[in-house]
């Protein structure tokens, strides 16, 4: 959920040069200083000028936060911290089993980590229970470059909030995992040059929606209800929401990547978003029922551009973006005997994996359960990705 | 080196930075009365120059690595307090790390357990009167802590007037149905039984019958999370009329209407008792406009009565109560059908529900 590619914050970094408009006082003008009303840090992603988003599920808001931590870091090393969950029971006075992170999001600009935890019972997670169904995250987290863990004040922070229109009503449970509808009321959110683009369920016929909001924020957002064609499932279907996306550039030409549960793989045209009211997604492969895609960032392993996809099951997915222009959409079931179809994909051997985002240049940071239970937060070098 | 140097270089490096060393002793947990667990650790006796972290707290004795607990200190005259950002875990031991002794010193500290270790008493049953009708489908039990889930069974029975155990009176769902807190249960009577008609009913007739009398037993070894039990057995007679086969009808309802500009209570009768946790849900005030109104809600005694008191005083004007036609009585018909209605038929009652009632303060 983060997944601000290196490419992307060129471009920032270049436009803001160019144009006024994205200087860091542009985009914090309408910004305050005061409370930061979240009632769940479910999602996370940055933007240009060390603006953390926040997707807040349960409030069926995004807030913009100024972290003020813009002191470049081009530093190309890696990092670890064993334990982390340890570490992070430490701090907040419990067991390892006591925190649950929610999401992970590095800031480009210092390499600083933000993670959103919850103070709250890790037992309870399950295969098809993430940490959004279990609670609501509420305490977010800076790790610097040296390890050093504080906590972000959010009593008090510079930031801006919009609405999310038509989110789904709490109350009611119609999926699978047995959790509350509007914990899938953003499921992830991702900055493309001014624009925030946030997947999730709406109040409509047609629940999955993928919404576009302007930033800096004054606008309404405009909303898509999107369908995809599941292959396993052999059908059209609208009511399961995107997990994660990815804004990426194809040939001149801008598109949401992104993938659903079970897997199916996608391409939006963003053209398409800003003209239709609900549409069709392109399944350009589908990876296999019995999988959450949990965040996708793209990633460049010596000078070559790549996609990464993390996952609650099947490990590290690795799809080369050239295999995108030629992959015709799938529209028919699958067969006996068939599992994951369409689009080539590399399964990279390092399981365990959930949370990933780019650390810089030359590292890709991951949370990772190791084979004796404990989580590290560690990263690896994009030339062995 | 010379030992006799040795021993001085020791003293020197041991010699404390501040005035006062600080042992066990002089950490206190501190509890404030408005808040539900301990709060504060207060170090007395302390005093210093320096401004150094007097002392780090750590969930578990520190491994390498672990930072100390998020938190704020505060000092007077010669205390420092420390109040974590997550309050303590109860039952838990914490460790106290002090900034002026060895660097391996560390002093637990065990936050108590606050639960309530008092046998378990069950403080109220619905329905409260002592007359139910013969198709009585449900009644709650109310204790005043959280209960065991799982073994309810064990300890509820219903006794006819010979001192004979009712048979397999109630519903088994495999899951009993208790409040998140898990301190109200509700109970069903099987309604496979009570269905007129249905397989179970006609092998085995009802589980009451009319016109007798019963008691309700719920016995004593009924116990609490905490492991303690009921003490005693706790005993409700009651006798059962001819089966409820009416529904509640609002129009029957006599509305006792206060004074504009008083915070009299809105007293709604009930020519008979209804189901009390619906009674909770199920009926408030609204404005002219519909607007839900402010105010506190009382079950009148039997059930057979209901309260309503604003939160400020009534201004003149018109007002509807509103009732959700799920309220049901304590047969389980409600404003719209009839709990035990023939399936063949359409079981929607024919006639128009009232579920507004207006009502004018002049």
């Amino acid at each position: 959920m983060k997944k601000l590619s290196l490419f992307i914050v060129c471009f920032i970094a270049v436009a803001s040069l160019l144009t006024a408009s994205s200087s860091y006082e542009e985009l914090t003008k309408n910004f305050s200083v005061g409370k930061v009303e979240t009632q769940s840090l479910s999602v996370m992603t940055f933007g240009p000028e060390g603006i953390l988003f926040v997707g807040d599920a349960k409030g069926g808001k995004v807030f913009a936060l100024d972290l003020n931590d813009r002191v470049e870091n081009t530093a190309t090393k890696g990092f670890g911290v064993e334990d982390i969950e340890g570490k992070l029971a430490s701090l907040l006075g419990t067991d390892a089993k006591g925190v649950i992170i929610h999401d992970l999001a590095v800031n480009p600009i210092s390499q600083n980590i933000y993670l959103a935890v919850s103070r709250s019972d890790a037992n309870k997670l399950g295969f098809w229970k993430t940490p959004n169904d279990i609670t609501n995250a509420n305490i977010l987290l800076r790790i610097n470059p040296k390890g050093d863990i504080t906590e972000v004040d959010l009593s008090s922070i510079n930031h801006n909030k919009a609405n999310i229109p038509s989110v789904i009503a709490e109350g009611k449970s119609t999926n699978y995992r047995k959790s509350d509808n509007r914990t899938d009321a953003i499921t992830d959110l991702a900055y493309d040059d001014g624009k925030l683009y946030i997947t999730g369920l709406s109040n409509e016929e047609f629940a999955s929606a993928l919404r576009v909001l302007a930033f800096p924020f004054g606008k309404k957002a405009a909303y898509s209800t999107i369908e995809v064609y599941h292959v396993a499932h052999g059908a059209y279907e609208t009511e399961a929401p995107m997990r994660t996306l990815l804004p990426y550039q194809l040939d001149g030409k801008k598109y949401i990547l992104g993938a659903y549960t079970c897997t199916p793989f996608v391409s939006i045209a963003v053209d398409d978003l800003s003209a239709k009211k609900h549409m069709k997604t392109k399944t350009l492969g589908e990876f296999g029922f019995g999988n959450i895609p949990i965040d996708i960032i793209q990633y460049k392993n010596k000078g070559k551009d790549y996609i990464l996809m993390s996952n609650n099951s099947k490990a590290l997915i690795r799809i080369d973006p050239n295999d995108i222009p030629s992959q015709e959409a799938l529209t028919t079931p699958l067969k006996d005997g068939e599992y994951a179809v369409g689009i080539a994909h590399s399964v990279l051997s390092r399981v365990g994996i959930t949370q990933i985002d780019n650390l810089n240049e030359k590292n890709v940071l991951v949370l990772q359960r190791m084979p004796n239970g404990q989580l590290n937060l560690r990263s690896y070098n994009t030339d062995w990705l | 080196m010379d030992s006799r140097w040795a021993f001085f270089l020791l003293i020197l490096h041991c010699s404390p930075i501040v005035a006062t060393a600080q042992n066990a002793s002089h950490f206190q947990l501190v509890s404030e009365e408005s808040a539900p667990y301990y709060g504060t650790i207060k170090l007395t006796d302390y005093t210093t120059e320096a401004e150094e972290t007097p002392f780090l707290v750590f969930p578990r004795p520190p491994q390498k690595g672990d930072p100390p607990m998020l938190g704020t200190f505060e000092s007077n005259d010669s205390a420092v307090y420390f109040r974590p950002r997550f309050p303590f875990i109860q039952g838990r031991t914490y460790w106290i790390k002090p900034a002026t002794i060895g660097r391996d010193s560390l002093i637990p500290l065990n936050i108590p357990q606050q639960i309530k270790l008092e046998a378990p008493q069950l403080v109220s049953i619905y329905p409260s009167g002592d007359s139910w009708p013969a198709n009585q489908l449900k009644f709650y039990l109310h204790f005043d802590q959280p209960m065991e889930v799982g073994k309810a069974m064990e300890y509820i029975e219903i006794v006819d007037e010979d001192g004979e155990k009712v048979k397999a009176p109630f519903l088994d769902m495999g899951q009993e149905l208790w409040d998140a807190n898990q301190e109200q249960l509700t109970i069903w009577f099987d309604p496979g039984r009570i269905k007129t008609g249905l397989i179970p009913n006609r092998q085995y007739g009802p589980p009451l019958e009319e016109g007798k009398k019963y008691q309700l037993r719920i016995k004593r070894g009924f116990r609490s999370i905490t492991g303690l039990e009921m003490e005693r057995d706790r005993i409700k007679p009651f006798q059962t009329s001819s089966s409820d086969r009416v529904q509640p009808d609002p129009a029957t309802w006599e509305l006792a209407i206060p004074s504009a500009d008083t915070q009299d209570p809105l007293v709604v009768r009930f020519p008979e008792p209804l189901d009390y946790a619906l009674l909770k849900t199920s009926i408030w005030i609204e404005d002219r406009q519909g607007n839900k109104l402010a105010g506190t809600a009382t079950i009148g005694g039997n059930e057979a009565s209901y309260s309503w008191m604003p939160l400020s005083a009534w201004a003149t004007g018109t007002y509807q109560l509103h009732i959700a036609t799920d309220l049901e009585d304590l047969a389980g018909n409600n404003l719209e059908r009839m709990f035990d209605a023939a399936l063949s038929k359409d079981a929607a009652s024919s006639k128009s529900v009232v579920t507004d009632i207006q009502f004018v303060l002049k």
